[in-house]
C-alpha cells in the first residue's frame, strides 16, 4: 500500500510537485470522471476557495509515480464547504464548529488503485489516515457531505455518523451532511476491516528533522 | 405481478442501498395510497440507511487480509510452497497453512489458486 503523507502549510514547499499533481488528479476524477461540472477549471486544476494555507492534505504517494489517492481537511471555524456552500444540508442540527472539529472533503483514489471488489483497500488507507491524523492532533469530530451510502459505510467502520439534516437534492444526486467521531475504537475497527496492522501515515516530513505527528498542526 | 394491488397496496416507496462490502439491500413500504411530503420521503431514506447499517454487527464484515497473510499470499503467488514460505518468513509450515486457511475464509474462496486470484483482484497483494 502507498504511504499517506501529511501536507500542510509548514511542509507544503517540500511537496510542491505532489500538491500540483493532486490538483490535476482531482480535476480528472471529480470533473472528468464524476461529472461535478461546477468544479471545472480551464487549467484542469481543481482548486476551490477552501484550498487555503489552512488546508491539510493527506495524500497517498506511490514512490516513483506520485499522488494516487488523497483527501482534504480544513478547520470548521474557518469558512468551509459545508458551512458556506451547503448550510441547507445541515438544516436540522446546524453545522458543528469548534477548534477540534474539521470539515472533511474531496476523498479520491486514482483508477489504477481502485479494487474491483469492495471494500477498496486504497480508499480504506485514506480513511484510516484521517483517523490517525485526527487522533494524533486532537480532532474530535469530522463533518462531511456525501451521497447517502456514506452513512452505512462509516457506521460499519465505527465512526458513529450522525446526519445534520435531511438529504438534499443537488445536481441530480442526493447529498447528506453528517458528522462523525474520531475515536481510538473507530481507528481499531477501520484498521481491522481494511487489514492495516501498521500506521498508514508516513513520517511527517519538514525541512530539517522529522517532527512527530502530534506537532503537525 | 398484481398481487400487491389485489391486497390494496397500490403505491409505495423503495430505498436501494449498499454498504462497504458491496452488500445490497432495499427497504420497501407500500400502502393503498401514499401522500407524503418530500421531506417525509427523505426522512424515510435516512431511517432506512440506519436500519440497513444496523442489520448486522460490524464484526460480521469480513475483514481484509493482515500483513502476514498478504506476505504469505505474495510468496505463494510467486510459486513458493508452504515449506518455502515458512523458510523465507521464518515461521513453521503449519503457520503458513493457517495463514492460507484464514485468507480463504476472509476472501470466501475454495482453493489456494482461487485465493491468490481474489487477493490480486482486490488489490490486497501486488506482483
Amino acid at each position: 500500500m502507498f504511504p499517506v503523507h501529511v501536507i500542510f502549510s509548514k511542509n507544503r514547499h517540500l511537496y510542491a510537485q505532489e500538491v500540483e499533481q493532486h490538483f490535476r488528479l482531482r480535476h480528472r476524477i471529480f470533473v472528468d470522471e464524476l461529472g461535478w461540472t461546477a468544479l471545472e477549471k480551464p487549467d484542469a486544476r481543481e482548486i476551490d476557495q477552501f484550498d487555503t494555507k489552512h488546508s491539510i492534505y493527506l495524500l497517498g504517494i506511490e514512490p516513483g509515480r506520485g499522488v494516487v489517492a488523497g483527501t482534504r481537511l480544513g478547520p470548521s471555524l474557518l469558512p468551509h464547504l459545508l458551512a458556506d456552500v451547503f448550510p441547507h444540508a445541515a438544516a436540522l442540527r446546524g453545522v458543528p464548529r469548534a477548534p477540534d472539529i474539521y470539515d472533511w472533503t474531496r476523498i479520491f483514489v486514482a483508477p489504477s488503485w481502485r479494487s474491483e471488489i469492495r471494500p477498496c483497500r486504497s480508499a480504506g488507507a485514506i480513511k484510516t489516515a484521517v483517523l490517525e491524523y485526527g487522533l494524533a492532533n486532537g480532532i474530535r469530530q469530522v463533518t462531511g457531505l456525501g451521497e447517502p451510502y456514506w452513512i452505512p459505510a462509516l457506521y460499519k467502520l465505527g465512526w458513529n455518523p450522525r446526519p445534520l439534516g435531511l438529504p438534499i437534492e443537488h445536481e441530480d444526486r442526493l447529498l447528506l451532511a453528517f458528522t462523525c467521531d474520531i475515536t481510538p475504537e473507530a481507528l481499531r475497527q477501520t484498521r481491522r476491516i481494511f487489514g492495516f496492522d501498521e500506521p498508514v501515515l508516513a513520517e511527517l516530513k519538514l525541512a530539517g528533522a522529522p517532527l512527530r505527528q502530534s506537532e503537525a498542526r | 405481478m398484481n398481487e400487491a394491488t389485489d391486497f390494496g397496496l397500490k403505491d409505495g416507496v423503495i430505498v436501494p442501498m449498499h454498504d462497504i462490502s458491496g452488500r445490497q439491500a432495499s427497504l420497501s413500504l407500500a400502502a393503498s395510497s401514499l401522500d407524503l411530503p418530500p421531506s417525509a420521503l427523505k426522512a424515510i431514506h435516512l431511517v432506512s440507511l440506519y436500519a440497513f447499517a444496523s442489520t448486522d454487527d460490524a464484526s460480521t464484515v469480513r475483514p481484509l487480509l493482515s500483513s502476514r497473510e498478504r506476505e504469505v499470499l505474495t510468496w505463494t503467488a510467486q510459486g513458493k510452497s508452504t515449506w518455502d514460505v515458512g523458510q523465507i518468513l521464518g515461521i513453521s509450515q503449519q503457520t503458513v497453512a493457517t495463514h492460507l486457511k484464514n485468507s480463504k475464509f476472509k476472501l470466501d474462496t475454495t482453493t489456494v489458486t482461487h485465493t491468490v486470484v481474489q487477493a490480486l483482484r482486490r488489490r490486497e497483494i501486488e506482483l
